[in-house]
């Protein structure tokens, strides 16, 4: 093969030479049908490199991830108080804010249509769907009789549009007026984030020292997270 | 501790990735940062443990290859595109094993965003197949000549060849071996042709 492909392969090229050889490439059929074969194989190689690598990386971080979950809870104070104090003697200015946090986590809660009776009502799964989030809150937000599904996705839709104070209320109102909601579980889940999102950092962390241990979604939550929300309740 | 708390982590990341010193570092980061979250996708939508460790090297396999051919644009936070790459991949996993029992609701996308990071993932493993039929030798030759971008003379006290031009001959030998693997499968030349735009 070429030493000419390879130099290209691994760009070695100044930007003039590249073009040179791009057109001379336009004008003899045979290389060109050449570099593409071996184009091809440089793909193949970089892809098999790179996932080869991944892998390492996977096992490395997955190996460190199990021995760090046997660390002592006096380890895990000792961490807690030496970020802490990192926190106050400069890092406040680069803690990302509790808004950001949540929004960052890419969270977005996705309709269940396979749940039967309990399915929202069509209209606003719809809506929902199409990520219309205004046009439900614009439509169903202010409506006192509506259905259980439906205030639910109403609260969701203020989650989705980062309207993290709307939400937390939404989901609050959701909560006292439907205790034992299919979506309970769920709704719990998103009013931590929704307070996070809020900047009320202390009544997120109650709820999460609160959270039924047989809610799902309980265990997201873990000392990472609650070592972070502590940092932010901290320098707030 | 910018890596940890700061605002410059994906800028890190996506410059980390597009160097061959930066990129393990880089990779490393994603994992720390974002393996957690990826895994939840993955848990909450009926995966299991192992299920997720897949997906997700998967999902960052599609993702380095986007930032390294200036195909991911930045518009959303690399969190968010990670999370969506790894339903997207769970959700063809799910559609190809007609796990009809699997609550797939939960991880509705737009068609033509799920398809392409989905047959990515596939045509990716198919790739890593076709390497894989090659001996040992020549998976690392090609390895270290492309990937680790190591020059004839480094890779001379890894290899049994009593002159360079015999190292030259025997990578030349694993290409023309390689390609001849890949044009015995049309599908995946045929993909490769539309990947590399040739």
């Amino acid at each position: 093969m070429s030493s000419e492909f390879d130099e290209y392969f691994l760009k070695k090229m100044s930007p003039d030479e590249e073009q040179r050889f791009l057109e001379g490439l336009k004008s003899d059929a045979r290389k060109r049908e050449e570099f593409e074969k071996a184009a091809m194989a440089h793909e193949v190689v970089a892809v098999a490199a790179l996932k080869q690598e991944i892998g390492e990386i996977s096992k490395k971080y997955i190996g460190k991830s199990v021995s760090s979950k046997s660390w002592t809870s006096a380890l895990r104070i000792a961490a807690i108080f030496l970020v802490t104090i990192l926190g106050f003697l400069g890092i406040k200015e680069s803690l990302i804010n509790g808004s950001e946090w949540t929004s960052d986590q890419g969270l977005r809660y996705r309709v269940p249509n396979e749940r039967g009776d309990l399915t929202p009502t069509e209209q606003v799964a719809q809506y929902y769907k199409m990520g219309d989030y205004d046009k439900i809150i614009h439509e169903f937000g202010k409506s006192s009789h509506e259905g259980e599904e439906t205030a639910f996705l109403v609260a969701m839709s203020y989650f989705n549009l980062k309207k993290y104070p709307e939400a937390v209320e939404n989901i609050d109102k959701f909560l006292q007026k439907w205790p034992m909601a299919q979506q309970k579980s769920e709704a719990e889940f998103y009013l931590i984030h929704s307070l996070v999102g809020a900047g009320k950092y202390l009544k997120a962390y109650d709820l999460i020292e609160k959270m039924n241990a047989e809610n799902q979604y309980k265990a997201y939550f873990d000392w990472k997270y609650k070592l972070r929300l502590r940092l932010l309740i901290l320098t707030q | 501790m910018n890596i940890f708390f700061g605002k410059n982590t994906d800028k890190f990341i996506l410059d980390g990735i597009k160097t061959s010193g930066g990129r393990n570092k880089a990779i490393s980061e994603v994992y720390r940062r974002y393996y957690d979250l990826m895994r939840s996708v993955v848990l909450r939508n009926s995966g299991s443990v192992e299920d997720a460790e897949d997906v997700i090297q998967e999902a960052v396999l599609v993702f380095v290859r986007m930032v390294q051919k200036d195909e991911f644009r930045g518009e959303s936070a690399i969190g968010t595109f990670l999370s969506s790459v790894v339903r997207n991949i769970w959700l063809g996993k799910m559609r190809k094993s007609q796990a009809e029992q699997i609550r797939i609701s939960k991880v509705e996308m737009e068609e033509s965003e799920y398809v392409d990071h989905f047959s990515r993932a596939e045509s990716y493993k198919t790739m890593q197949e076709v390497f894989e039929q090659l001996g040992e030798t020549c998976r690392r030759l090609l390895t270290m000549f492309y990937y680790e971008e190591m020059n004839y003379e480094d890779l001379m006290p890894h290899f049994e060849f009593e002159t360079e031009q015999a190292l030259r001959n025997k990578k030349s030998k694993c290409m023309k071996g390689l390609s001849d693997i890949i044009e015995r499968k049309p599908t995946l030349a045929k993909t490769l042709r539309e990947a590399l735009k040739i």
